[in-house]
């Protein structure tokens, strides 16, 4: 499967389930960046992203001599990041809505560091994002963030094409929507059919069998 | 249906579309639906996690083999019963190994200590400190370290993901694997890293990457801190152009007339002295005294007193103070001696006045005693 790693090579995955610390350190210094860049637009606002990040490879890390195919480690790690978004996220709220839960870690909101570093432009955008539902929200980062294919996206969502494609309309058609109830300019200038053909929209060959 | 449900509708349908009706939908997706030009343009304006970041978590990510228990399968060939005990043992390592991966909650008084005290809170991360204290904090993964004053050593080992940060009231210093000092004296924070490699950021944001062999300083910005540390600084000798500098520093931002502004005020007078500009520093403490800030305006009058060719008429103009009922006995026999030859009766009342208080030593008051003798 293409990605956006042009280095990752699945025999480290083989590697790392047989113990292999090196072919594990390759795996993490090639993926860990992808996860953090997913963590940090998926997870929304409550998150801290490297610790998300972290967890997701803690479960990696566990079960990676679970994984039958190595080739399909994209799709298994985008899985893992799901979940583990989740649960934080289930957590975040947990620990909002239920006085008297300690947290499990001193403050999660962003620092105030981070807080002035962000642009208030990021900040508009990632809340857009964080209205989307956890389905749409991933196709878009997938697709119009980080320039994966609709056929790599589907890929590594682990859904059909035709899903993915329609989901990613929705995703665009809904963030449009939201984009524009907050004032935020959503006019794009890429020409539309260099757009659609880079989505795969209209390439037949890139059509699951 | 409007024409674009109906659109969304077809083409969700449509799992093999024909030629035709591919190159139909082809056409109404670009003329209909969004083409992700706007969500693209939009999301550009997301920011990125930075390389630091990256760097971090790559580092952490790497400690995660020491740390993490591979989880292991159960037996499942056993017979029921013994199945069913395999499963609650199986459980029962699933919820240990849970909770082992979880960072543990920290919180220990480092106290001042005789010896040097040489610890290892957890794996990882190594203290050591001589005189010293603080507290850490925090989490294993995340350990917090408030160190208040004195020296800490800290090695936190490589590649365990241990997120370290020690922060002091002049600076944060962070850190991923690496062996490095902080020494708080003064209110100033120095640290010096012997390897690998820490981010400094210092109470007035200034930042700064050390690696090994390099050092930086972080000087509070408090008036009150740099106050202390002037008057610290000049105590143990040092050079008197840094200490004036250091004032310089804390004058600036202290507020006129108060407390922390007059310790400044009385600091630059005598560190000026000491620069060996006693006349510019009598200059200053005779504009401080005519302008009546009450603060430690005994201090100034000594200084001024001491300072001046002419001590007499220092003491004759601020005779009401000099004799005031929070007069010391000093003060009372300094200006004592100023008014005998015109006011002899005055200087007889202030010099018993210092003998009926109890801040004169044995000898003093014997000498004090004579002058009464004398004047009588």
């Amino acid at each position: 499967m293409a990605t956006n790693n042009p280095n990752w090579d699945p025999a480290d995955v083989a590697g790392a389930a047989a113990g292999d610390t090196a072919a594990w350190t390759r795996l993490a210094g090639t993926w860990g960046p992808v996860v953090l860049r997913w963590c940090s637009f998926m997870g929304g606002s409550k998150i801290d992203p490297e610790d998300a990040s972290q967890q997701v490879f803690v479960v990696v890390w566990r079960r990676l001599d679970t994984l039958r195919e190595p080739e399909r480690f994209p799709s298994w790690l985008f899985g893992i990041t799901r979940r583990v978004l989740a649960d934080q996220r289930r957590s975040a709220w947990t620990r909002r809505w239920l006085p008297g839960v300690t947290p499990d870690r001193i403050d999660t909101s962003p620092s105030p560091e981070r807080t002035a570093v962000q642009s208030e432009l990021s900040r508009r955008v990632a809340d857009a994002l964080d209205r989307l539902t956890p389905k749409h929200r991933e196709v878009l980062i997938l697709c119009d963030l980080q320039g994966h294919t609709m056929l790599e996206a589907a890929d590594i969502i682990g859904i059909r094409l035709n899903t993915a494609k329609s989901r990613l309309i929705r995703a665009r058609l809904r963030f449009s929507e939201i984009a524009s109830a907050m004032g935020l300019d959503a006019s794009g200038s890429e020409d539309p059919i260099e757009e659609a053909a880079r989505d795969g929209v209209i390439l037949a060959s890139e059509r699951q069998p | 249906m409007n024409k674009r449900r109906w659109l969304l509708h077809i083409f969700e349908r449509a799992q093999e579309p024909t030629p035709h009706t591919e190159a139909r939908l082809q056409r109404a997706i670009l003329e209909q639906v969004p083409n992700g030009c706007a969500s693209r343009a939009l999301l550009q304006g997301l920011d990125q996690p930075s390389s630091l970041q990256e760097q971090r978590l790559v580092a952490r990510l790497g400690a995660i083999p020491e740390r993490v228990p591979r989880r292991r399968a159960l037996a499942l060939s056993a017979a029921p019963l013994a199945m069913a005990g395999a499963a609650a043992l199986g459980l029962t390592l699933v919820v240990a190994h849970g909770l082992s991966d979880q960072p543990e909650p920290l919180a220990t008084k480092l106290v001042v200590q005789a010896e040097p005290a040489d610890l290892a809170p957890f794996p990882g991360v190594h203290l050591a400190y001589h005189g010293g204290y603080g507290e850490l904090g925090g989490t294993t993964l995340s350990p917090s370290i408030q160190w208040i004053t004195g020296k800490l050593d800290v090695e936190v080992e490589p590649d365990r993901g241990i997120q370290l940060a020690v922060h002091t009231e002049e600076a944060t210093v962070r850190v991923i694997g690496t062996r490095f000092t902080v020494e708080r004296e003064n209110a100033q924070t120095t640290v010096g890293v012997e390897r690998g490699k820490v981010e400094v950021t210092c109470s007035d944001g200034e930042r700064v990457q050390l690696t090994a062999g390099e050092q930086h300083h972080c000087v509070s910005q408090s008036p009150n801190m740099l106050a202390l540390r002037a008057k610290r600084l000049r105590d143990q000798g040092a050079d008197p152009a840094e200490v004036l500098e250091v004032i310089h520093h804390g004058l600036d931002r202290a507020e006129q007339g108060n407390a922390t502004w007059a310790n400044l005020s009385v600091l630059h007078m005598l560190s000026v002295a000491d620069h060996g500009q006693p006349d510019q520093a009598l200059d200053e403490a005779q504009r401080y005294l005519a302008a009546g800030h009450a603060n430690r305006r005994d201090e100034v009058l000594r200084l001024a007193l001491e300072l001046s060719t002419e001590p007499c008429t220092v003491a004759l103009d601020h005779r009401a103070f000099l004799s005031s009922a929070s007069a010391s006995p000093t003060e009372l026999v300094s200006l004592s001696d100023c008014l005998q030859p015109s006011e002899p009766d005055q200087a007889r009342g202030l010099l018993e006045r210092a003998l009926g208080t109890n801040g004169l030593a044995n000898e003093d008051r014997a000498a004090v005693q004579s002058r009464l003798d004398l004047l009588r």
